[in-house]
């Protein structure tokens, strides 16, 4: 059996590569894909946990759910980024600093 | 471990304490089907969403007179409280000067696509914040925490139809959508580390005392970044100017409150777990960021042009006012904060109505425009003035009672705590830097005098109505504070 502490790891780093990517990505898109992959850590880390929790399932569904919210998420944000995309031409978030102050 | 029949009798039993909630639900497939079929539903929308709003009160009153003792419904998932119940009404008016407030606001007005959709994310939004207030699960928390999130994303970008509006939008989801994903890591590490995921009772705050100092640190930062984007505190305020200004006036009016009281009702109600960690932690967290919010918002807004742009460091001050009292144990704070919430309710939306009447008939977007209009419009402005003195928090405004409240319960503590007093001194210095910005806007109505004579175009009578009502509220609360009691 895999120890739960290569779990853990891997979404450490998943955590850390996607917090990575929304902090140096020039696109809109891109950030969006760290986004993902920040959630997907915390994903691993419920399932890996309640694998250990033998009262209830509470990890899976808890897993369940931010899947299903995770894509709400990102269909609302598609759509922003698709309204500013008309406006400006660009959804570099770096472009867009029209904004100061 | 409750058997199949016990769990179902609980929700059975459950379910029939939920009306309020119920009748948000309702209200929001009413107005999206009456969308659907019904052609110039306008009005009718209104009125439904009017409606429910109001049947919902009426069920929050009888749930709040004939209130039993705290309970945790469907399987420990929802708490049922009589101080959630009071953040829920809090809520509701909030709620209820903001509906009125968006028929009167031409940019929604205007918009090809009519406002009732709209209206229908604004009952999601509504509901959202009410079963934040009552979520007892971490996993109810982040549901209806992202519930708010997505709803007020799409109200922020329903008619951002101009270069900037669009990107205040996408500044702010994405800024969320990371808060959240942080939000989610955090609280697959409190599971981790506790086993549990349910905030009342004993299994979280045990976990923690057998975990240490710096794991129960990181989990709960993790959390709060999540609560701090909502709240938009030090250091995650970077979305609340942008949005503030670009948003239509209305919504800034609504998102600037509502999801705000539903957060501190959620703080609150779990305020035992958190101060029970270890270390301190929780009230250290308070301390940093309620000293930073008031001094970076109180400061930054002095530089403001934009009066929208300078609510919004307004606000974030006055949300490190509120969060001082959360040093406090729990029994202490309730009073001061509901009042506070009230008073902060009503000076923000009648703020934000008449500046953006000011908008509607004049044209007039930044406070430089607002030369000589005092004359003009004469109970708008003087209105606006009383907003901006309450917001100060002079007497005789219920601003002043606001602030004299929770610096009264914050004073006993403050004797005994070098920190809390270091806390208070910062309170009383940024209140003295708030009154620069907040009179600079009678200054320019009253005592400058504009070079040219603007233009009246139109004007929306229930706007001004409402102003002068919310005004006088203020000013009748200031000098009789008993007429509003918390328990």
């Amino acid at each position: 059996m895999i120890p739960l502490q290569h779990f853990l790891f891997i979404s450490a780093i998943l955590f850390c590569l996607g917090l990575f990517a929304v902090i140096t990505r020039k696109n809109a898109i891109q950030i969006l894909m760290g986004i993902e992959l920040m959630i997907n850590a915390s994903i691993l880390n419920l399932v890996a946990f309640s694998r250990f929790d033998k009262v209830d399932n509470t990890g899976q569904m808890f897993a369940l759910f931010i899947i299903v919210l995770a894509a709400a998420a990102v269909a609302v944000a598609l759509v922003i980024i698709m309204n500013l995309y008309k406006r400006v031409k660009s959804i570099d978030p770096n472009q867009s600093d029209t904004l100061r102050g | 471990m409750q058997n199949i029949q016990q769990s179902t009798t609980d929700i059975l039993h459950s379910v029939s304490l939920l009306k309020p909630e119920w009748t948000l639900s309702l209200g929001f497939l009413l107005v999206i089907l009456l969308d659907l079929f019904i052609k110039k539903s306008r009005v009718l929308v209104l009125t439904v969403a009017l409606l429910t709003l109001l049947v919902t009160t009426a069920f929050l009153i009888i749930q709040i007179t004939h209130f039993g003792e705290s309970q945790l419904l469907f399987n420990g998932m929802f708490s049922l409280s009589k101080a959630g119940i009071q953040f829920k009404l809090l809520v509701l008016v909030a709620s209820a000067l903001s509906l009125i407030f968006f028929y009167q606001d031409h940019r929604l007005a205007e918009n090809p696509k009519g406002i009732n959709d709209f209206i229908s994310i604004f009952l999601a939004a509504v509901l959202g914040m009410f079963l934040l207030i009552s979520s007892a699960n971490l996993l109810m928390l982040y549901l209806s925490i992202e519930m708010i999130s997505l709803a007020s994303y799409l109200m922020v970008n329903y008619s951002a139809y101009q270069n900037k509006q669009a990107e205040a939008g996408m500044k702010y989801v994405l800024f969320g959508a990371v808060a959240s994903a942080i939000m989610l890591y955090g609280i697959s590490l409190i599971y981790g580390f506790t086993g549990s995921i349910d905030l009342y009772g004993t299994a979280l705050s045990d976990g923690f005392s057998h975990l240490g100092t710096n794991g129960t640190a990181l989990a709960i930062i993790l959390l709060m970044v999540g609560v701090g984007f909502k709240l938009s505190f030090v250091p995650f305020h970077f979305w609340t100017p942008d949005v503030y200004q670009e948003a239509p006036t209305s919504v800034t009016a609504f998102i600037s409150t509502a999801p705000k009281i539903a957060v501190f009702g959620l703080l609150f109600c779990i305020t035992p777990l958190l101060q029970s960690l270890s270390g301190d932690l929780f009230s250290q967290i308070i301390l940093i960021t309620a000293s930073a919010s008031m001094i970076l918002g109180n400061t930054i807004a002095i530089f403001q042009e934009n009066p929208k742009r300078m609510m919004a460091y307004s606000a974030i001050g006055h949300t490190g006012f509120m969060l001082m009292l959360f040093v406090l144990p729990q029994d202490q704070i309730l009073t001061a904060l509901s009042f506070y919430l009230l008073i902060y309710v009503l000076m923000n939306i009648g703020s934000f109505l008449a500046i953006n009447q000011l908008e509607l008939q004049f044209g007039a977007v930044q406070i430089s425009d607002y030369k000589g209009l005092g004359k003009q419009i004469p109970f708008i402005s003087v209105s606006l003035v009383i907003f901006m003195v309450a917001l100060t928090g002079l007497p005789p405004t219920a601003g002043f009672i606001a602030k004299f409240l929770i610096f009264s319960s914050l004073i006993q503590a403050a004797s005994t705590s070098l920190w809390i007093s270091i806390l208070l001194i910062v309170a009383a210095l940024t209140t003295v830097i708030s009154l620069f910005y907040y009179l600079k806007i009678p200054l320019n109505l009253f005592l400058k005098k504009s070079a040219v004579e603007l233009e009246e175009k139109q004007k929306s009578k229930i706007g001004i109505a409402l102003i002068l009502l919310i005004a006088t509220f203020i000013l009748v609360l200031g000098i009789w504070p008993v007429l509003i009691k918390f328990t």
